[in-house]
């Protein structure tokens, strides 16, 4: 986070500042890669960045981290954070395990746009749908303790 | 009808002879666009009633996951006020490509709406 000194009064970025900030960050990190590429990575980390600032524990004793891993054939995005409640966690992970489960991403990120569109809040975790459907990302997750731990992998192709 | 801006999206209607042109340019990445895009969106589905709309993301850059059902909200509602909707994606952008797979999947019971690559 980087606070700025404007007109002599200190600013702090708002968390959806800083998200938008990391998504600005993929396309100078991964100038090298084509285009598509660059979306997919920058779509990933952006909705994993969200989802930590909607629904983890981020005061300054629960740090969260999104970290990326490069190699010339695959990229690896990992995100770490605190759950605010087991339930919030088990969303994800049931989630995730659907997601691993079905065997075409496209229809199943249609049928849970089909299945949010009736409810009048969205607690369905949509970005995990998008990413597995629009940016080819394959997921993992699970709890070490009360840190929710979120991988995303896929091939640099 | 009046366009929509805030932050980096901006929505533009142009009321063309054949059809009104709503046009979505720029970055949805609101963190709750179903509460602040939403109102604007159920009026003007109300607005384009009997009309034929032409609904366009080929100058939308990116759109996160939240963005979806607000759309998906707003097609559903002019598939039931206007008389056709032409949605219109671009062929050249691969995250645009997939992500308007699925929402074709969503309204292919939507009779009077069909989505398209430009």
């Amino acid at each position: 986070m980087k606070i700025q000194i404007v007109n002599e009064k200190l600013q702090a970025p708002t968390l959806w500042q800083i998200v938008r900030d990391i998504r600005a960050t993929m396309g100078v990190r991964f100038a090298h890669l084509d285009s598509h590429l660059i979306d997919a990575i920058t779509l990933t980390v952006s909705e994993l960045a969200e989802n930590i600032v909607k629904f983890a524990a981020t005061d300054a004793e629960h740090l969260a981290s999104i970290e990326l891993q490069t190699t010339p054939d695959q990229i690896r995005v990992r995100s770490e954070n605190t759950v605010r409640s087991k339930e919030d966690a088990q969303v994800v992970l049931s989630t995730i395990e659907r997601i691993h489960l079905h065997e075409n991403p496209t229809a199943l990120f249609a049928q849970s746009i089909e299945e949010s569109m009736d409810r009048p809040t969205d607690g369905s975790r949509q970005g995990f749908y998008q990413i597995a459907a629009v940016a080819g990302f394959r997921l993992q997750g699970h709890l070490e303790g009360d840190r929710l731990v979120v991988i995303a992998e896929r091939e640099l192709t | 009808m009046n366009g929509y801006q805030q932050e980096n999206l901006r929505i533009a209607i142009t009321d063309a002879h054949e059809a009104v042109v709503v046009a979505w340019r720029g970055e949805s990445d609101a963190r709750n666009p179903r509460e602040t895009l939403g109102p604007y969106l159920n009026l003007l589905a109300t607005q384009l009633a009997s009309r034929n709309v032409r609904v366009t993301f080929a100058e939308l850059t990116y759109m996160n996951s939240a963005t979806v059902l607000p759309i998906m909200d707003f097609l559903k509602g002019l598939s039931k006020h206007a008389a056709k909707v032409k949605v219109e994606y671009r062929q050249d952008l691969q995250w645009q490509v997939t992500s308007f797979r699925a929402l074709r999947i969503v309204a292919r019971g939507w009779g009077n709406v069909s989505v398209v690559a430009v």
